[in-house]
């Protein structure tokens, strides 16, 4: 692996200390493990990991003019957008394929921060930065942003003893900040796990020293790896496999996040797709996974191409995420990895829910 | 970890004999590089492999590898606790994590393997 060219966050020297195996990632060189996928996988379901997830974009948004801009860019409901507040959705193309999707906070009257997938922040950026007028101040500061994802059922009452604040008032897809030894410290109670959690951002001269400081605590890391497994139990989209440019929000149920009365760019190419394939749950009766792209079949039929899939640690067997079309109605499918077949069978998602009473 | 009374071909897979019946397994080294294991798909008891045959699939979270026979033989029995505990691999990789046990046709096929320290030097490259 040509590690040269790779980006590397502020937490690259804590991940050789903490002997994690790096993998190219997005154009950046991150941790997929540090003591194994599983047992980060299940120490963030059963107790708390942090993750390293420097990598991702972030954007200012601010000034007369941002919300409109904002408003007409994503598909998120940015007029009615409290601060204090974030919202999921996406980045469309004229005929509604996905760009990317991302979080908008508005962190104050007129200002947003919006968080974009590593792979896609030139791109994001420069498709916003076109749609948006002049006078709107726009910004990239992915550069000099940190972000470290804390989550698992212990995680709030790590970060009220982490930053001594009470996390009690703080609801799902709420955010708040603070002062931490000198830095400022933003944090919203999202993730990306299907566990209660945080995402903290910080400036990146601060990041290493919180990341320092939880790790003294006798936090674990986990790595991308356990990142993925966690997503996908979770049924959590990710870019490049459940969404593409080829690929609407009409092809899945997270058209819902993409359903509001104002405008949008892709706004009428999308009222007017009747999708060919819908994004469906598949749950293996075996250990063997299948994965990204392996064809589906119904019978002899093609019926689709599985997005994600792999053995889901929380459960005992494997998943997948697929697109099938609309029109098969059977609920035992075959999937071809290659090498063999698979038998699966149709199911809801989130194929994992943490108990109730400490779900996000 | 390189054990010592053990061969080891270039594929990461050990081989340990007790007088005619061997134990095959793959190394520490291979179990590192997979990750956790989640599927071994065992031979079938009876089979007959050449050696360099492809006769088992492990697969971890991120990745899959064929195993490979270091020697010929029929397969005599196989561990059937990797079927619901197959970390055992990457718990215990040279012990309990075996694969397979086989009666070995030819031991001179024995030969081309490696012994550990040549093994070490394997790996290192």
């Amino acid at each position: 692996m040509n590690s040269e060219n790779l980006l590397k966050t502020p937490l690259y020297e804590q991940h050789i200390k903490s002997n994690a195996k790096m993998i190219e990632f997005g154009g950046w060189l991150m941790p997929v493990q540090y003591e194994g996928i599983i047992k980060e996988h299940m120490e963030t379901r059963n107790n708390v990991s942090i993750f390293d997830t420097c990598h991702m974009g972030e954007f200012i948004c601010k000034g007369d003019g941002a919300e409109e801009a904002l408003s007409h860019i994503l598909t998120a409901d940015i007029k009615t957008l409290k601060k204090g507040r974030c919202r999921y959705g996406f980045i469309l193309n004229e005929n509604a394929g996905i760009i990317d999707d991302c979080i908008t906070y508005r962190t104050g009257q007129d200002a947003f921060m919006i968080i974009v997938n590593a792979s896609k922040i030139q791109t994001d950026y420069n498709r916003i930065k076109a749609n948006i007028n002049s006078s709107v101040e726009f910004i990239d500061v992915s550069k000099d942003t940190g972000k470290i994802d804390i989550q698992g059922p212990a995680s709030q009452e790590l970060i009220e003893k982490l930053f001594a604040i009470d996390l009690r008032g703080l609801s799902y897809f709420e955010s708040t900040s603070l002062k931490w030894k000198d830095f400022n410290i933003a944090l919203s109670r999202t993730g990306y796990t299907g566990e209660k959690g945080y995402e903290v951002y910080c400036n990146n001269n601060a990041v290493a020293a919180l990341w320092n400081e939880l790790i003294d605590m006798g936090i674990k890391p986990a790595g991308l790896g356990a990142r993925d497994t966690l997503r996908l139990e979770a049924g959590l989209p990710l870019y490049g496999h459940e969404f593409t440019e080829n690929i609407t929000p009409a092809d899945s149920a997270f058209k819902k996040f993409a359903s509001k009365k104002t405008g949008f760019i892709g706004k009428d190419a999308l009222s007017q797709i009747n999708p060919d394939y819908i994004l469906t749950g598949l749950k293996l009766d075996t250990r063997q996974s299948a994965r990204h792209l392996n064809k589906i079949y119904s019978g002899s039929r093609e019926a689709g191409w599985v997005t994600s899939g792999s053995f889901a640690p929380s459960l005992g067997y494997s998943i997948c995420l697929a697109y099938i079309k609309k029109d098969i109605k059977a609920e035992k499918l075959e999937i071809d990895t290659g090498k063999k077949r698979l038998y699966a069978q149709v199911c809801d998602f989130p194929f994992y829910r943490a108990p109730k009473n400490i779900r996000c | 970890m390189i054990p010592e009374k053990i061969l080891y071909t270039k594929d990461h897979e050990w081989i340990r004999m007790d007088g005619d019946t061997a134990y095959i397994g793959i190394t520490d080294f291979a179990q590192e590089q997979l990750g956790d294991i989640t599927y071994v798909e065992l031979p079938e008891k009876g089979r007959e492999v050449k050696k360099d045959e492809d006769f088992c699939a492990i697969e971890s979270v991120k990745a899959a590898s064929d195993v490979y026979a270091p020697a010929g033989g029929i397969i005599q029995s196989v561990n059937s606790r990797l079927d619901e505990d197959p970390g055992l691999i990457n718990r215990d990789p040279f012990g309990e994590g075996w694969i397979c046990t086989m009666k070995i046709k030819d031991q001179n096929e024995l030969s081309s393997l490696m012994k550990s320290d040549q093994y070490k030097e394997h790996i290192k490259e």
